[in-house]
């Protein structure tokens, strides 16, 4: 195991997906803290805030109602903050569509696509990838 | 060709005595015109001696005779019956006579030609006689003529070759110059034409065969000359010494008639198929373009006579105006023989306009004779078919694209909540702490909610897809307003909404009722659902008739929406602006697509805060 992480957002609007993801995270002792939000909206308020930690992986779901994650990315990549451009972020979806691959591929901030649920052992994967 | 009646005499047995003893004035010629045999009464009329006319021609006889006669002889050999020449001759005492010949085929039994049979009648007997031997002689030179038959003579011994004026003209000559074989020949086209003529003269002289063949001359003015050509060879001390024979120049027939019928062995007549055939022919010249026939459904389809149509060119007959193609129609027909199907707009002679199919092919008919058959169909409900067809196909398409799109939202949405489930059962068989359990439960709880809530969703959709065949009805919309409420009477005591009903009673939209009342119940429990913080929900219901539609408003005084760049994402299927837990993006996508069903259309305003008012419009038609 790597080096251990502060704070590790996850991004679905359904809830039990994210309850499952942070299960299995928290396995993994990777990082201190897990946050889980909704919405898109309720996530860029939350980075908005100087005050708030930066999160050093999102894990986020693809189609979302309110707003989906090239929406949020549009707006994300708005934001102005020290550190943003750190955050490694992760796409989740649950088929692997060729057009959702083709997108990612095009937007910088993302650093890559998985197929959802996540598991101890793909979140291991990341966060040795990312933070060896 | 010629007619082929045999005269009354039979088997002749030549210098018989019962010819003498015949009370006509009669001389039998053979095939070289030579005098074979003479009725008494012959002789006794030109005081001549029986032994002194054998073997002798009757230009020996009768230096005077006209030219034509070897003609005219020619064709009696060939069959022709009772040809009537008038010429003088000098007679016993010295002086000249008129008399009247009648030349006519002398056969034997088997029809084969022996010569020819001379009738000799005195010219002055009436003067009827005279008159229809001027008919005659008219009618035998339109019929040589319109037949445009003549002879020649190849002479071995000479090397010459004889034609008679109408071959001249046939082959294009108009000098008496002599020719010789080689010259002669080259009248024939190069080729097959000149080859056969040659090795029918070979063989002639070889074999003493005779032929009767239709070849082909060489081109003149870029036409095409078809001859039928009858030779027959001479002997003499059992050597060839002439080929006589003729020439008739058939071109007409064979292009009209051969051409289309094909081998001349077998001719079927194929004009009656052309002419009645239940679609529109054309045959047009390759080279010039003109129409030389058209058939009865064309002269029907087009209503232009065929006198206002033969002779014309292509362009000049509407159909084929939009030949900015026609270079295009000729470099297919040269590499192929025949042009594909393509369609022009048509305006017949009433002025009634329809689409058009053409395509052709060449009939060969002589290398320069050719003619190019056009088949032209009136294809305009096969086209508007064609269009409809292709309307329904994109329509389909967009259809199925549709489907994909929701299949993929279905698996996508199922495909989560079944290995959401599958995960929070493992983790509830491994908890043993009694306060994660039921944390686990409740979250499962809201997931089954869920799951039943989207599935209930897609089933409508599904039915909606079963059910499109529905027909509208006229329907009181106050009917469904309260069925509605009736349905959501728990929401609305529980939320304590109130409802205004502006609509008059006796309104009533076309629509699909199951459709009806789902976007009604649809609309009203958003107003309820999304209503303000603070605020019990008032939802107004009104109605505007226009022209073309029946416009219901539902007005709430709800959250509110910002609409800012949402429009679309209001209406799409698994979307949502609010963050509502209720909502599924599924009743507007529900919502609109009903109604388009049914040709309407859905509109939305809304400020965030202050309230929404969807208006419906159904079609009036």
């Amino acid at each position: 195991m790597g080096k251990k992480l502060k704070l590790v957002m996850l991004l679905d609007d359904n809830a039990a997906t994210n309850f499952i993801h942070k299960k299995f995270i928290a396995k993994t002792e990777c990082t201190d803290d897990i946050l889980d939000f909704q919405s898109g909206p309720d996530v860029l308020s939350y980075l908005k805030a100087p005050e708030n930690t930066l999160p050093e992986i999102l894990f986020m779901d693809i189609n979302m109602p309110i707003m989906d994650a090239w929406e949020f990315l549009r707006e994300f990549n708005m934001l102005r903050r020290e550190g943003l451009n750190d955050i490694i972020i992760i796409l989740l979806s649950t088929s692997m569509s060729p057009s959702d691959n083709e997108k990612a591929e095009k937007i910088e901030a993302i650093n890559e696509i998985l197929q959802k649920p996540l598991s101890t052992e793909s979140i291991a994967a990341i966060v040795h990838k990312y933070f060896p | 060709m010629i007619d082929n009646n045999p005269t009354s005499i039979p088997n002749a047995p030549i210098n018989s005595d019962w010819l003498k003893q015949l009370p006509s004035s009669i001389v039998l010629l053979d095939l070289d015109s030579r005098i074979v045999d003479a009725t008494e009464n012959w002789l006794k009329r030109f005081g001549l001696k029986e032994n002194l006319i054998k073997g002798k021609t009757l230009s020996d006889i009768f230096p005077g005779l006209s030219d034509d006669w070897n003609t005219k002889l020619q064709y009696a050999k060939e069959g022709l019956n009772d040809i009537q020449i008038m010429d003088e001759v000098r007679i016993e005492n010295g002086g000249m006579k008129n008399f009247i010949w009648y030349l006519s085929p002398w056969k034997d039994g088997y029809g084969k030609g022996l010569g020819v049979v001379v009738k000799v009648k005195d010219a002055t007997k009436t003067k009827e006689l005279q008159l229809e031997l001027n008919r005659t002689k008219n009618l035998l030179n339109e019929k040589g003529k319109i037949a445009r038959i003549g002879s020649w003579e190849y002479n071995l011994q000479s090397g010459e070759v004889i034609l008679s004026s109408v071959v001249e003209d046939i082959f294009g000559v108009s000098t008496k110059e002599r020719l010789n074989l080689k010259q002669a020949l080259l009248f024939y086209k190069r080729g097959d034409s000149r080859n056969r003529i040659k090795t029918l003269i070979e063989e002639s002289i070889e074999n003493g065969s005779s032929w009767n063949e239709n070849l082909q001359l060489s081109d003149r003015d870029n036409q095409t000359f078809w001859v039928n050509t009858i030779g027959r060879p001479k002997f003499k001390d059992g050597k060839c010494a002439r080929i006589i024979g003729t020439i008739q120049d058939i071109t007409d027939k064979v292009l009209f008639k051969e051409d289309i019928h094909g081998d001349s062995n077998e001719k079927m007549d194929y004009s009656d198929i052309f002419q009645y055939s239940p679609v529109g022919m054309v045959i047009t010249d390759y080279r010039t373009g003109r129409i030389l026939d058209v058939n009865d459904a064309l002269t029907i389809f087009t209503g232009f006579g065929k006198e206002e149509l033969l002779g014309k060119l292509h362009s000049a007959f509407n159909i084929f105006e939009s030949l900015g193609r026609k270079s295009s129609i000729i470099k297919q027909l040269k590499n192929k023989q025949s042009y594909s199907a393509f369609t022009v707009d048509f305006t017949d002679k009433k002025g009634k306009s329809s689409i058009v199919e053409l395509k052709g092919k060449l009939i060969q008919s002589t290398e320069n004779n050719t003619r190019v058959l056009t088949i032209v169909e009136n294809v305009t409900n096969t086209k508007k078919q064609i269009a409809h067809l292709k309307n329904q196909v994109t329509e389909a398409n967009a259809n199925i694209e549709k489907l994909v799109n929701f299949t993929h939202m279905v698996s996508h949405n199922l495909k989560g909540h079944a290995a959401n489930f599958s995960l929070l059962l493992n983790f509830l068989d491994k908890e043993t702490l009694r306060k994660e359990q039921s944390e686990l439960v409740t979250i499962m709880r809201e997931s089954t909610e869920n799951l039943t809530g989207t599935i209930k969703g897609l089933r409508e959709i599904v039915s909606i897809r079963n059910n499109n065949k529905i027909k509208k009805e006229a329907l009181v919309i106050n009917d469904y307003i309260y069925k509605v409420e009736q349905g959501l009477t728990g929401i609305i005591k529980e939320e304590k909404a109130k409802i205004i009903n502006e609509i008059p009673d006796h309104l009533k939209v076309k629509a699909i009722p199951v459709y009806f009342e789902s976007i009604l119940n649809n609309c009203l429990s958003n107003s309820i659902k999304f209503r303000r913080e603070g605020k019990n929900p008032v939802v107004i219901f009104s109605a505007e008739v226009t022209d073309d539609y029946t416009i219901l408003a539902i007005e709430d005084n709800g959250m509110g929406m910002d609409l800012k760049g949402n429009k679309n994402k209001l209406f799409e299927l698994g979307k949502t602006l609010s963050a509502n837990k209720e909502s599924r993006g599924m009743g507007l996508y529900l919502a609109k697509y009903q109604v388009e069903l049914m040709n309407g259309k859905i509109s939305v305003e809304s400020t965030l805060g202050e309230g929404t008012t969807f208006k419906i419009f159904f079609s009036n038609k």
